[in-house]
Protein backbone atom coordinates (compact mmCIF):
# COMPACT_ATOMS: atom_id res chain seq x y z
CA UNK A 1 0.00 0.00 0.00
CA UNK A 2 1.19 3.44 -0.86
CA UNK A 3 2.05 5.66 2.10
CA UNK A 4 0.10 8.60 0.68
CA UNK A 5 -3.05 6.51 0.33
CA UNK A 6 -2.72 5.30 3.90
CA UNK A 7 -2.18 8.87 5.10
CA UNK A 8 -5.29 10.03 3.24
CA UNK A 9 -7.38 7.27 4.81
CA UNK A 10 -6.01 8.06 8.25
CA UNK A 11 -6.75 11.78 7.85
CA UNK A 12 -10.33 10.93 6.91
CA UNK A 13 -10.79 8.62 9.89
CA UNK A 14 -9.12 11.04 12.31
CA UNK A 15 -11.28 13.93 11.12
CA UNK A 16 -14.25 11.71 11.81
CA UNK A 17 -12.94 10.74 15.21
CA UNK A 18 -12.22 14.28 16.37
CA UNK A 19 -15.26 16.05 14.95
CA UNK A 20 -17.57 15.08 17.86
CA UNK A 21 -14.79 15.98 20.32
CA UNK A 22 -14.40 19.43 18.77
CA UNK A 23 -18.16 19.81 18.88
CA UNK A 24 -18.30 18.90 22.57
CA UNK A 25 -15.61 21.43 23.49
CA UNK A 26 -16.39 24.39 21.24
CA UNK A 27 -20.08 23.87 20.36
CA UNK A 28 -19.45 24.48 16.66
CA UNK A 29 -22.25 25.45 14.31
CA UNK A 30 -23.42 23.26 11.43
CA UNK A 31 -21.59 25.29 8.80
CA UNK A 32 -18.30 25.11 10.67
CA UNK A 33 -18.66 21.34 11.06
CA UNK A 34 -19.25 21.02 7.32
CA UNK A 35 -16.15 23.12 6.64
CA UNK A 36 -13.97 21.03 8.98
CA UNK A 37 -15.05 17.76 7.41
CA UNK A 38 -14.67 19.25 3.91
CA UNK A 39 -11.07 20.10 4.76
CA UNK A 40 -10.59 16.47 5.78
CA UNK A 41 -12.09 15.29 2.50
CA UNK A 42 -9.96 17.67 0.41
CA UNK A 43 -6.74 16.65 2.16
CA UNK A 44 -7.61 12.97 1.77
CA UNK A 45 -8.47 13.44 -1.90
CA UNK A 46 -5.21 15.30 -2.52
CA UNK A 47 -3.19 12.53 -0.88
CA UNK A 48 -5.06 9.84 -2.84
CA UNK A 49 -4.28 11.69 -6.07
CA UNK A 50 -0.61 11.65 -5.08
CA UNK A 51 -0.67 7.94 -4.32
CA UNK A 52 0.96 6.99 -7.63
CA UNK A 53 4.43 7.53 -6.20
CA UNK A 54 6.00 7.28 -2.77
CA UNK A 55 7.08 4.57 -0.39
CA UNK A 56 5.19 1.31 -0.04
CA UNK A 57 4.34 -0.44 3.19
CA UNK A 58 2.06 -3.26 4.37
CA UNK A 59 2.31 -4.62 0.84
CA UNK A 60 1.05 -8.09 1.72
CA UNK A 61 -2.18 -6.61 3.10
CA UNK A 62 -3.12 -3.72 0.83
CA UNK A 63 -2.35 -2.74 -2.73
CA UNK A 64 -2.63 0.66 -4.38
CA UNK A 65 -3.17 -0.04 -8.06
CA UNK A 66 -5.06 2.01 -10.62
CA UNK A 67 -8.39 0.47 -9.60
CA UNK A 68 -7.87 1.57 -6.01
CA UNK A 69 -6.93 5.11 -7.02
CA UNK A 70 -9.83 5.60 -9.41
CA UNK A 71 -12.59 4.03 -7.31
CA UNK A 72 -11.16 5.56 -4.13
CA UNK A 73 -11.30 9.02 -5.64
CA UNK A 74 -14.85 8.57 -6.90
CA UNK A 75 -16.07 7.10 -3.60
CA UNK A 76 -14.48 10.03 -1.81
CA UNK A 77 -16.29 12.55 -4.04
CA UNK A 78 -19.62 10.77 -3.63
CA UNK A 79 -19.17 10.60 0.14
CA UNK A 80 -18.24 14.30 0.29
CA UNK A 81 -21.38 15.29 -1.57
CA UNK A 82 -23.43 13.01 0.71
CA UNK A 83 -21.87 14.73 3.72
CA UNK A 84 -22.82 18.19 2.43
CA UNK A 85 -26.42 17.20 1.72
CA UNK A 86 -26.77 15.41 5.08
CA UNK A 87 -25.44 18.47 6.90
CA UNK A 88 -27.87 20.71 5.07
CA UNK A 89 -30.87 18.48 5.74
CA UNK A 90 -30.29 17.74 9.41
CA UNK A 91 -28.43 20.86 10.53
CA UNK A 92 -30.85 21.49 13.37
CA UNK A 93 -30.34 18.06 14.89
CA UNK A 94 -28.23 17.91 18.05
CA UNK A 95 -26.26 14.83 16.96
CA UNK A 96 -25.46 15.85 13.39
CA UNK A 97 -21.71 15.96 14.07
CA UNK A 98 -21.76 12.39 15.38
CA UNK A 99 -23.63 11.26 12.28
CA UNK A 100 -21.13 12.90 9.95
CA UNK A 101 -18.24 11.49 11.98
CA UNK A 102 -19.63 8.00 11.46
CA UNK A 103 -19.97 8.76 7.73
CA UNK A 104 -16.30 9.79 7.52
CA UNK A 105 -15.09 6.67 9.35
CA UNK A 106 -17.27 4.46 7.19
CA UNK A 107 -15.81 6.06 4.06
CA UNK A 108 -12.30 5.42 5.38
CA UNK A 109 -13.28 1.77 5.79
CA UNK A 110 -14.57 1.69 2.22
CA UNK A 111 -11.26 3.11 0.97
CA UNK A 112 -9.35 0.38 2.81
CA UNK A 113 -11.77 -2.28 1.59
CA UNK A 114 -11.24 -1.54 -2.09
CA UNK A 115 -7.47 -1.83 -1.66
CA UNK A 116 -7.23 -4.97 0.45
CA UNK A 117 -5.53 -8.05 -1.00
CA UNK A 118 -5.58 -10.24 2.07
CA UNK A 119 -8.47 -11.81 3.90
CA UNK A 120 -7.32 -10.36 7.22
CA UNK A 121 -7.36 -6.79 5.95
CA UNK A 122 -10.52 -7.47 3.95
CA UNK A 123 -12.49 -8.51 7.02
CA UNK A 124 -11.12 -5.76 9.25
CA UNK A 125 -11.81 -3.12 6.59
CA UNK A 126 -15.29 -4.46 6.02
CA UNK A 127 -16.02 -4.21 9.73
CA UNK A 128 -14.62 -0.70 9.78
CA UNK A 129 -16.97 0.18 6.95
CA UNK A 130 -20.00 -1.55 8.46
CA UNK A 131 -19.72 -0.79 12.19
CA UNK A 132 -20.49 2.95 12.00
CA UNK A 133 -23.45 2.29 9.74
CA UNK A 134 -25.07 0.01 12.36
CA UNK A 135 -25.32 3.08 14.57
CA UNK A 136 -26.14 5.51 11.75
CA UNK A 137 -29.24 3.52 10.84
CA UNK A 138 -30.66 4.30 14.30
CA UNK A 139 -30.05 8.00 13.86
CA UNK A 140 -33.60 9.33 13.60
CA UNK A 141 -34.63 7.40 16.76
CA UNK A 142 -38.17 6.63 15.64
CA UNK A 143 -39.79 3.20 15.74
CA UNK A 144 -39.15 2.35 12.12
CA UNK A 145 -35.48 3.17 12.23
CA UNK A 146 -35.05 1.08 15.38
CA UNK A 147 -36.61 -1.92 13.78
CA UNK A 148 -34.45 -1.33 10.71
CA UNK A 149 -31.39 -1.04 12.96
CA UNK A 150 -32.02 -4.38 14.67
CA UNK A 151 -32.66 -6.07 11.34
CA UNK A 152 -29.56 -4.56 9.75
CA UNK A 153 -27.33 -5.42 12.69
CA UNK A 154 -28.22 -9.10 12.80
CA UNK A 155 -28.02 -9.53 9.05
CA UNK A 156 -24.65 -7.78 8.93
CA UNK A 157 -23.30 -9.82 11.83
CA UNK A 158 -24.43 -13.07 10.21
CA UNK A 159 -22.72 -11.96 7.00
CA UNK A 160 -19.43 -11.34 8.76
CA UNK A 161 -19.68 -14.63 10.64
CA UNK A 162 -20.36 -16.57 7.46
CA UNK A 163 -17.48 -14.89 5.70
CA UNK A 164 -15.12 -15.62 8.59
CA UNK A 165 -16.10 -19.27 8.51
CA UNK A 166 -15.37 -19.48 4.79
CA UNK A 167 -12.01 -17.80 5.26
CA UNK A 168 -11.15 -20.26 8.03
CA UNK A 169 -11.81 -23.17 5.64
CA UNK A 170 -9.53 -21.58 3.01
CA UNK A 171 -6.88 -21.17 5.71
CA UNK A 172 -7.31 -24.83 6.61
CA UNK A 173 -6.49 -25.84 3.05
CA UNK A 174 -3.58 -23.52 2.27
CA UNK A 175 -2.34 -22.02 5.54
CA UNK A 176 -2.38 -18.51 4.19
CA UNK A 177 -4.65 -15.48 3.91
CA UNK A 178 -2.84 -13.73 1.07
CA UNK A 179 -4.70 -13.62 -2.25
CA UNK A 180 -1.57 -14.31 -4.34
CA UNK A 181 -0.59 -17.39 -2.35
CA UNK A 182 -4.19 -18.61 -2.30
CA UNK A 183 -4.41 -18.26 -6.08
CA UNK A 184 -1.27 -20.40 -6.43
CA UNK A 185 -2.12 -23.10 -3.93
CA UNK A 186 -5.86 -23.62 -4.31
CA UNK A 187 -7.19 -26.36 -6.56
CA UNK A 188 -10.56 -27.78 -7.51
CA UNK A 189 -11.93 -29.48 -4.45
CA UNK A 190 -15.35 -29.69 -2.78
CA UNK A 191 -14.00 -28.08 0.38
CA UNK A 192 -12.71 -25.09 -1.60
CA UNK A 193 -16.09 -24.74 -3.28
CA UNK A 194 -17.80 -24.87 0.13
CA UNK A 195 -15.50 -22.16 1.48
CA UNK A 196 -16.16 -20.04 -1.62
CA UNK A 197 -19.89 -20.43 -1.12
CA UNK A 198 -19.62 -19.28 2.50
CA UNK A 199 -17.61 -16.23 1.43
CA UNK A 200 -20.01 -15.45 -1.40
CA UNK A 201 -22.95 -15.74 1.00
CA UNK A 202 -21.28 -13.16 3.23
CA UNK A 203 -20.84 -10.84 0.27
CA UNK A 204 -24.38 -11.60 -0.86
CA UNK A 205 -25.72 -10.05 2.35
CA UNK A 206 -23.70 -6.91 1.71
CA UNK A 207 -24.80 -6.66 -1.93
CA UNK A 208 -28.44 -7.68 -1.25
CA UNK A 209 -28.17 -10.48 -3.80
CA UNK A 210 -31.17 -12.76 -4.19
CA UNK A 211 -31.54 -15.16 -1.26
CA UNK A 212 -30.29 -12.47 1.13
CA UNK A 213 -32.07 -9.41 -0.25
CA UNK A 214 -34.91 -9.28 2.29
CA UNK A 215 -33.28 -6.90 4.73
CA UNK A 216 -32.29 -4.34 2.10
CA UNK A 217 -35.52 -2.51 1.26
CA UNK A 218 -36.71 -2.57 4.87
CA UNK A 219 -33.53 -0.97 6.11
CA UNK A 220 -33.27 1.58 3.30
CA UNK A 221 -36.90 2.50 3.85
CA UNK A 222 -36.77 2.57 7.63
CA UNK A 223 -33.69 4.68 8.14
CA UNK A 224 -33.30 8.35 7.26
CA UNK A 225 -32.59 8.75 3.54
CA UNK A 226 -29.17 10.36 3.91
CA UNK A 227 -27.93 7.19 5.61
CA UNK A 228 -29.67 5.07 3.00
CA UNK A 229 -27.64 6.94 0.35
CA UNK A 230 -24.45 5.85 2.09
CA UNK A 231 -25.63 2.26 2.52
CA UNK A 232 -26.87 1.73 -1.02
CA UNK A 233 -24.29 3.74 -2.89
CA UNK A 234 -20.92 3.80 -1.23
CA UNK A 235 -20.76 0.66 0.86
CA UNK A 236 -22.34 -1.54 -1.81
CA UNK A 237 -20.01 -0.20 -4.47
CA UNK A 238 -16.96 -0.84 -2.28
CA UNK A 239 -18.24 -4.36 -1.58
CA UNK A 240 -18.49 -4.97 -5.35
CA UNK A 241 -14.82 -4.06 -5.78
CA UNK A 242 -13.83 -6.26 -2.83
CA UNK A 243 -15.79 -9.18 -4.30
CA UNK A 244 -14.08 -8.57 -7.63
CA UNK A 245 -10.68 -8.83 -5.97
CA UNK A 246 -11.69 -12.01 -4.14
CA UNK A 247 -13.09 -13.72 -7.22
CA UNK A 248 -10.36 -12.73 -9.68
CA UNK A 249 -7.30 -12.65 -7.44
CA UNK A 250 -7.94 -15.32 -4.80
CA UNK A 251 -10.27 -17.92 -6.28
CA UNK A 252 -9.38 -18.40 -9.95
CA UNK A 253 -9.03 -22.14 -9.28
CA UNK A 254 -12.77 -22.73 -9.01
CA UNK A 255 -13.99 -19.80 -11.11
CA UNK A 256 -15.52 -22.12 -13.69
CA UNK A 257 -17.76 -23.58 -10.95
CA UNK A 258 -18.78 -20.10 -9.81
CA UNK A 259 -19.98 -19.02 -13.25
CA UNK A 260 -23.28 -20.84 -13.09
CA UNK A 261 -23.99 -19.76 -9.50
CA UNK A 262 -23.39 -16.13 -10.40
CA UNK A 263 -25.52 -16.38 -13.54
CA UNK A 264 -28.45 -17.89 -11.65
CA UNK A 265 -28.16 -15.36 -8.81
CA UNK A 266 -27.94 -12.48 -11.28
CA UNK A 267 -31.03 -13.53 -13.21
CA UNK A 268 -33.13 -14.09 -10.09
CA UNK A 269 -31.87 -10.98 -8.28
CA UNK A 270 -32.69 -8.52 -11.02
CA UNK A 271 -36.06 -10.09 -11.80
CA UNK A 272 -37.09 -10.08 -8.14
CA UNK A 273 -35.86 -6.54 -7.64
CA UNK A 274 -37.65 -5.14 -10.66
CA UNK A 275 -40.93 -6.99 -10.08
CA UNK A 276 -41.12 -5.93 -6.43
CA UNK A 277 -40.19 -2.35 -7.33
CA UNK A 278 -43.14 -2.19 -9.71
CA UNK A 279 -45.49 -3.11 -6.87
CA UNK A 280 -44.41 -0.35 -4.48
CA UNK A 281 -46.12 2.92 -3.66
CA UNK A 282 -43.40 4.62 -1.64
CA UNK A 283 -40.57 6.22 -3.57
CA UNK A 284 -37.90 5.15 -1.08
CA UNK A 285 -38.94 1.51 -1.47
CA UNK A 286 -38.89 1.83 -5.25
CA UNK A 287 -35.33 3.14 -5.07
CA UNK A 288 -34.41 0.38 -2.60
CA UNK A 289 -35.74 -2.41 -4.83
CA UNK A 290 -34.07 -0.82 -7.84
CA UNK A 291 -30.81 -1.07 -5.90
CA UNK A 292 -31.48 -4.82 -5.52
CA UNK A 293 -32.00 -4.99 -9.29
CA UNK A 294 -28.74 -3.15 -9.90
CA UNK A 295 -26.89 -5.67 -7.74
CA UNK A 296 -28.26 -8.23 -10.21
CA UNK A 297 -26.86 -6.33 -13.19
CA UNK A 298 -23.40 -6.30 -11.67
CA UNK A 299 -23.63 -10.02 -10.93
CA UNK A 300 -24.11 -10.55 -14.69
CA UNK A 301 -20.58 -9.25 -15.17
CA UNK A 302 -19.37 -11.56 -12.40
CA UNK A 303 -21.01 -14.48 -14.16
CA UNK A 304 -19.02 -13.68 -17.30
CA UNK A 305 -15.72 -13.89 -15.43
CA UNK A 306 -14.06 -15.98 -18.12
CA UNK A 307 -13.67 -13.01 -20.48
CA UNK A 308 -11.54 -9.91 -19.73
CA UNK A 309 -14.28 -7.40 -20.55
CA UNK A 310 -16.19 -8.51 -17.45
CA UNK A 311 -13.69 -6.58 -15.31
CA UNK A 312 -14.57 -3.43 -17.23
CA UNK A 313 -18.25 -4.19 -16.73
CA UNK A 314 -17.89 -4.61 -12.96
CA UNK A 315 -15.76 -1.49 -12.58
CA UNK A 316 -17.96 0.66 -14.77
CA UNK A 317 -21.14 -0.44 -13.11
CA UNK A 318 -19.70 0.17 -9.65
CA UNK A 319 -18.53 3.63 -10.69
CA UNK A 320 -21.85 4.58 -12.25
CA UNK A 321 -23.77 3.01 -9.39
CA UNK A 322 -21.99 4.91 -6.64
CA UNK A 323 -23.03 8.20 -8.20
CA UNK A 324 -26.50 7.50 -9.47
CA UNK A 325 -27.84 5.61 -6.47
CA UNK A 326 -26.35 7.91 -3.86
CA UNK A 327 -27.61 10.94 -5.72
CA UNK A 328 -31.09 9.50 -6.26
CA UNK A 329 -31.46 8.83 -2.53
CA UNK A 330 -30.13 12.30 -1.73
CA UNK A 331 -32.67 13.87 -4.07
CA UNK A 332 -35.36 11.87 -2.30
CA UNK A 333 -33.98 13.14 1.02
CA UNK A 334 -34.13 16.75 -0.14
CA UNK A 335 -37.71 16.35 -1.39
CA UNK A 336 -38.62 14.75 1.92
CA UNK A 337 -37.09 17.64 3.82
CA UNK A 338 -38.60 20.40 1.69
CA UNK A 339 -42.04 19.03 0.88
CA UNK A 340 -42.49 15.96 3.06
CA UNK A 341 -42.92 13.86 -0.09
CA UNK A 342 -42.87 10.11 0.56
CA UNK A 343 -45.35 8.35 -1.68
CA UNK A 344 -46.02 8.51 -5.39
CA UNK A 345 -49.03 10.76 -4.80
CA UNK A 346 -46.90 13.29 -2.96
CA UNK A 347 -44.62 13.55 -5.97
CA UNK A 348 -47.40 14.92 -8.14
CA UNK A 349 -46.43 18.28 -9.58
CA UNK A 350 -43.11 18.60 -7.79
CA UNK A 351 -41.54 19.39 -11.16
CA UNK A 352 -43.39 22.69 -11.16
CA UNK A 353 -42.58 23.46 -7.54
CA UNK A 354 -38.85 22.68 -7.71
CA UNK A 355 -37.82 22.80 -11.37
CA UNK A 356 -34.05 22.50 -10.94
CA UNK A 357 -34.14 19.80 -8.25
CA UNK A 358 -36.68 17.78 -10.22
CA UNK A 359 -34.51 18.06 -13.33
CA UNK A 360 -31.53 16.68 -11.41
CA UNK A 361 -33.67 13.86 -10.01
CA UNK A 362 -34.78 13.09 -13.56
CA UNK A 363 -31.13 12.85 -14.67
CA UNK A 364 -30.39 10.32 -11.94
CA UNK A 365 -33.52 8.31 -12.64
CA UNK A 366 -32.72 8.17 -16.36
CA UNK A 367 -29.20 7.09 -15.57
CA UNK A 368 -30.57 4.31 -13.35
CA UNK A 369 -32.82 3.28 -16.23
CA UNK A 370 -29.85 3.33 -18.63
CA UNK A 371 -30.49 6.22 -21.02
CA UNK A 372 -27.54 7.12 -23.30
CA UNK A 373 -25.69 10.26 -22.26
CA UNK A 374 -25.36 9.08 -18.66
CA UNK A 375 -22.91 6.58 -17.18
CA UNK A 376 -25.69 4.11 -16.41
CA UNK A 377 -26.02 3.38 -20.13
CA UNK A 378 -22.40 2.70 -20.95
CA UNK A 379 -22.00 0.53 -17.86
CA UNK A 380 -24.93 -1.63 -18.94
CA UNK A 381 -23.38 -1.87 -22.42
CA UNK A 382 -20.16 -3.24 -20.94
CA UNK A 383 -22.03 -5.63 -18.63
CA UNK A 384 -24.20 -7.11 -21.41
CA UNK A 385 -21.23 -7.26 -23.82
CA UNK A 386 -19.31 -9.33 -21.32
CA UNK A 387 -22.24 -11.73 -20.94
CA UNK A 388 -22.52 -12.16 -24.73
CA UNK A 389 -18.75 -12.63 -25.10
CA UNK A 390 -18.79 -15.33 -22.44
CA UNK A 391 -21.41 -17.22 -24.41
CA UNK A 392 -24.31 -16.47 -22.08
CA UNK A 393 -26.65 -14.73 -24.47
CA UNK A 394 -29.68 -15.83 -22.42
CA UNK A 395 -28.37 -13.90 -19.43
CA UNK A 396 -27.84 -10.77 -21.52
CA UNK A 397 -31.40 -11.13 -22.86
CA UNK A 398 -32.82 -11.47 -19.34
CA UNK A 399 -30.84 -8.39 -18.36
CA UNK A 400 -32.13 -6.41 -21.35
CA UNK A 401 -35.72 -7.40 -20.61
CA UNK A 402 -35.30 -6.37 -16.99
CA UNK A 403 -33.74 -3.12 -18.06
CA UNK A 404 -36.76 -2.41 -20.24
CA UNK A 405 -39.12 -3.30 -17.38
CA UNK A 406 -37.30 -1.05 -14.97
CA UNK A 407 -37.87 1.99 -17.20
CA UNK A 408 -41.56 1.69 -16.29
CA UNK A 409 -41.24 2.74 -12.69
CA UNK A 410 -38.55 5.34 -13.26
CA UNK A 411 -40.68 6.98 -15.91
CA UNK A 412 -43.68 6.71 -13.60
CA UNK A 413 -41.91 8.90 -11.02
CA UNK A 414 -41.02 11.37 -13.79
CA UNK A 415 -44.61 11.39 -14.98
CA UNK A 416 -45.86 12.13 -11.47
CA UNK A 417 -43.40 14.99 -11.18
CA UNK A 418 -44.05 16.68 -14.50
CA UNK A 419 -47.47 15.78 -15.88
CA UNK A 420 -49.71 15.83 -12.81
CA UNK A 421 -51.16 18.75 -10.93
CA UNK A 422 -49.58 19.50 -7.53
CA UNK A 423 -51.33 18.08 -4.46
CA UNK A 424 -49.17 19.48 -1.66
CA UNK A 425 -49.96 23.14 -1.14
CA UNK A 426 -47.36 24.33 1.35
CA UNK A 427 -43.73 23.28 1.80
CA UNK A 428 -42.77 21.59 5.04
CA UNK A 429 -39.57 23.60 5.37
CA UNK A 430 -38.65 26.62 3.31
CA UNK A 431 -35.08 27.59 4.15
CA UNK A 432 -33.56 30.69 2.56
CA UNK A 433 -30.41 28.95 1.30
CA UNK A 434 -32.38 26.52 -0.80
CA UNK A 435 -30.25 26.90 -3.91
CA UNK A 436 -27.08 25.85 -2.13
CA UNK A 437 -28.21 22.25 -2.02
CA UNK A 438 -28.26 22.11 -5.80
CA UNK A 439 -24.45 22.36 -5.95
CA UNK A 440 -23.54 18.90 -4.55
CA UNK A 441 -26.27 17.23 -6.58
CA UNK A 442 -25.18 19.07 -9.72
CA UNK A 443 -21.59 17.95 -9.14
CA UNK A 444 -22.77 14.36 -9.02
CA UNK A 445 -24.82 14.83 -12.20
CA UNK A 446 -21.77 16.29 -13.96
CA UNK A 447 -19.65 13.32 -12.88
CA UNK A 448 -22.34 10.97 -14.14
CA UNK A 449 -22.53 12.63 -17.57
CA UNK A 450 -18.77 13.02 -17.95
CA UNK A 451 -18.20 9.36 -17.07
CA UNK A 452 -20.89 8.43 -19.54
CA UNK A 453 -19.07 10.15 -22.40
CA UNK A 454 -15.40 9.93 -21.41
CA UNK A 455 -14.85 6.21 -20.93
CA UNK A 456 -11.03 6.25 -20.86
CA UNK A 457 -10.29 6.43 -17.09
CA UNK A 458 -12.31 3.36 -16.15
CA UNK A 459 -11.25 1.39 -19.22
CA UNK A 460 -7.59 2.17 -18.56
CA UNK A 461 -7.90 1.14 -14.92
CA UNK A 462 -9.58 -2.11 -15.85
CA UNK A 463 -6.93 -2.78 -18.53
CA UNK A 464 -4.24 -2.40 -15.87
CA UNK A 465 -6.13 -4.76 -13.57
CA UNK A 466 -6.62 -7.30 -16.38
CA UNK A 467 -2.93 -7.33 -17.19
CA UNK A 468 -2.11 -7.67 -13.48
CA UNK A 469 -4.22 -10.78 -12.99
CA UNK A 470 -2.98 -12.12 -16.31
CA UNK A 471 -5.88 -13.06 -18.53
CA UNK B 1 -3.57 -35.54 1.75
CA UNK B 2 -4.17 -32.11 3.16
CA UNK B 3 -5.82 -32.78 6.45
CA UNK B 4 -4.69 -35.15 9.15
CA UNK B 5 -7.20 -37.75 10.30
CA UNK B 6 -7.95 -36.40 13.77
CA UNK B 7 -8.74 -32.98 12.34
CA UNK B 8 -12.07 -34.25 11.17
CA UNK B 9 -13.40 -34.42 14.71
CA UNK B 10 -12.55 -30.76 15.25
CA UNK B 11 -14.04 -29.85 11.88
CA UNK B 12 -17.23 -31.65 12.89
CA UNK B 13 -17.27 -29.63 16.12
CA UNK B 14 -16.80 -26.29 14.40
CA UNK B 15 -19.37 -27.08 11.70
CA UNK B 16 -21.87 -28.09 14.41
CA UNK B 17 -21.19 -24.88 16.32
CA UNK B 18 -21.74 -22.87 13.15
CA UNK B 19 -24.97 -24.72 12.37
CA UNK B 20 -26.27 -24.26 15.92
CA UNK B 21 -25.45 -20.56 15.72
CA UNK B 22 -27.28 -20.08 12.42
CA UNK B 23 -30.26 -22.05 13.69
CA UNK B 24 -30.36 -20.01 16.87
CA UNK B 25 -30.16 -16.75 14.96
CA UNK B 26 -33.07 -17.73 12.76
CA UNK B 27 -35.32 -19.32 15.37
CA UNK B 28 -34.87 -17.36 18.61
CA UNK B 29 -37.15 -14.41 19.28
CA UNK B 30 -35.19 -12.52 21.91
CA UNK B 31 -32.46 -10.13 20.77
CA UNK B 32 -30.12 -11.23 23.56
CA UNK B 33 -30.26 -14.86 22.44
CA UNK B 34 -29.63 -13.74 18.89
CA UNK B 35 -26.48 -12.00 20.13
CA UNK B 36 -25.38 -15.29 21.72
CA UNK B 37 -25.87 -16.99 18.37
CA UNK B 38 -23.69 -14.39 16.63
CA UNK B 39 -20.95 -15.13 19.15
CA UNK B 40 -21.28 -18.85 18.41
CA UNK B 41 -20.89 -18.29 14.67
CA UNK B 42 -17.79 -16.15 15.11
CA UNK B 43 -16.31 -18.59 17.60
CA UNK B 44 -16.85 -21.49 15.22
CA UNK B 45 -14.57 -19.68 12.80
CA UNK B 46 -12.11 -18.95 15.62
CA UNK B 47 -11.98 -22.63 16.52
CA UNK B 48 -11.12 -23.47 12.91
CA UNK B 49 -8.37 -20.88 12.82
CA UNK B 50 -6.75 -22.18 15.99
CA UNK B 51 -6.99 -25.86 15.04
CA UNK B 52 -5.43 -25.39 11.65
CA UNK B 53 -2.90 -22.95 12.99
CA UNK B 54 -1.46 -25.86 15.00
CA UNK B 55 -0.79 -27.68 11.74
CA UNK B 56 0.10 -24.83 9.40
CA UNK B 57 1.65 -21.69 10.83
CA UNK B 58 1.05 -18.96 13.38
CA UNK B 59 -1.02 -16.72 11.08
CA UNK B 60 -4.26 -18.30 12.17
CA UNK B 61 -3.66 -17.64 15.85
CA UNK B 62 -2.76 -14.03 15.14
CA UNK B 63 -5.92 -13.59 13.12
CA UNK B 64 -7.87 -15.11 16.01
CA UNK B 65 -6.84 -12.18 18.18
CA UNK B 66 -8.24 -9.81 15.55
CA UNK B 67 -11.43 -11.85 15.42
CA UNK B 68 -11.86 -11.85 19.20
CA UNK B 69 -11.59 -8.07 19.16
CA UNK B 70 -14.05 -7.96 16.33
CA UNK B 71 -16.51 -10.13 18.24
CA UNK B 72 -16.19 -7.84 21.25
CA UNK B 73 -16.91 -4.83 19.04
CA UNK B 74 -19.87 -6.63 17.55
CA UNK B 75 -21.22 -7.41 21.04
CA UNK B 76 -20.72 -3.81 22.20
CA UNK B 77 -22.59 -2.33 19.24
CA UNK B 78 -25.25 -5.02 19.48
CA UNK B 79 -25.87 -4.36 23.16
CA UNK B 80 -26.04 -0.61 22.51
CA UNK B 81 -28.74 -1.25 19.93
CA UNK B 82 -30.55 -3.57 22.36
CA UNK B 83 -30.50 -0.90 25.09
CA UNK B 84 -31.97 1.73 22.75
CA UNK B 85 -34.57 -0.78 21.61
CA UNK B 86 -35.51 -1.70 25.18
CA UNK B 87 -35.79 1.93 26.26
CA UNK B 88 -38.17 2.59 23.42
CA UNK B 89 -40.38 -0.49 23.40
CA UNK B 90 -39.96 -1.94 26.89
CA UNK B 91 -39.08 -5.39 25.56
CA UNK B 92 -36.37 -7.15 23.58
CA UNK B 93 -38.48 -9.19 21.16
CA UNK B 94 -38.43 -7.50 17.76
CA UNK B 95 -41.00 -9.76 16.11
CA UNK B 96 -43.73 -8.21 18.27
CA UNK B 97 -43.12 -4.86 16.63
CA UNK B 98 -43.94 -4.94 12.97
CA UNK B 99 -43.87 -1.67 11.12
CA UNK B 100 -41.74 -2.95 8.27
CA UNK B 101 -42.72 -6.04 6.41
CA UNK B 102 -40.32 -8.35 4.64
Amino acid sequence: MNINFLAGTLILALTGAFLPVINRIFRISGVLGAIISSVGYILAGFLIMLSGNGRKLLSSFFVTDSVTQLIGMLILVASWMTMLVVYWITQRDKFINELVAALLISTAGALLLISSTNFVSLIIAMELMTMPTYLMVLFSFDEKSMEAGVKYFFNGALAIGTMLFGVSLLYAITGSFNFEILAKELFRDPLVALAAIFILAGFGFKLTAFPFHFWGPDVYDGTCPGVAALLTGISKSAAFIALMRVVYEALPAISSNLTFIFALLAAITMTVGNLLALAQKRVSRILAYSSVAHAGYTLIAFAALAVPVSVTGILYHSVAYVFMKTAAFLCFAVFLYLWGARTMDDYKGLGKREPLLAALFLIFLLSLAGVPPMAGFISKVFVFTSAVNAGMTWLALVGLLNSAFSVAYYIWIAKQMYLEEPTIEKPLNNPSDKNFILIPLAVMAVFLIVLGIWVNPVVDASAAFISKIGF
Amino acid sequence: MLLEADVHAYLFLSFSLFAVGVYGLLSRKSVIRMLFSIEMIINAANLNFVIFSAQRNLDGQIFTFFTIGLAALEAAVGLAIVIVFYKRFGEVIPSKIRNLRW
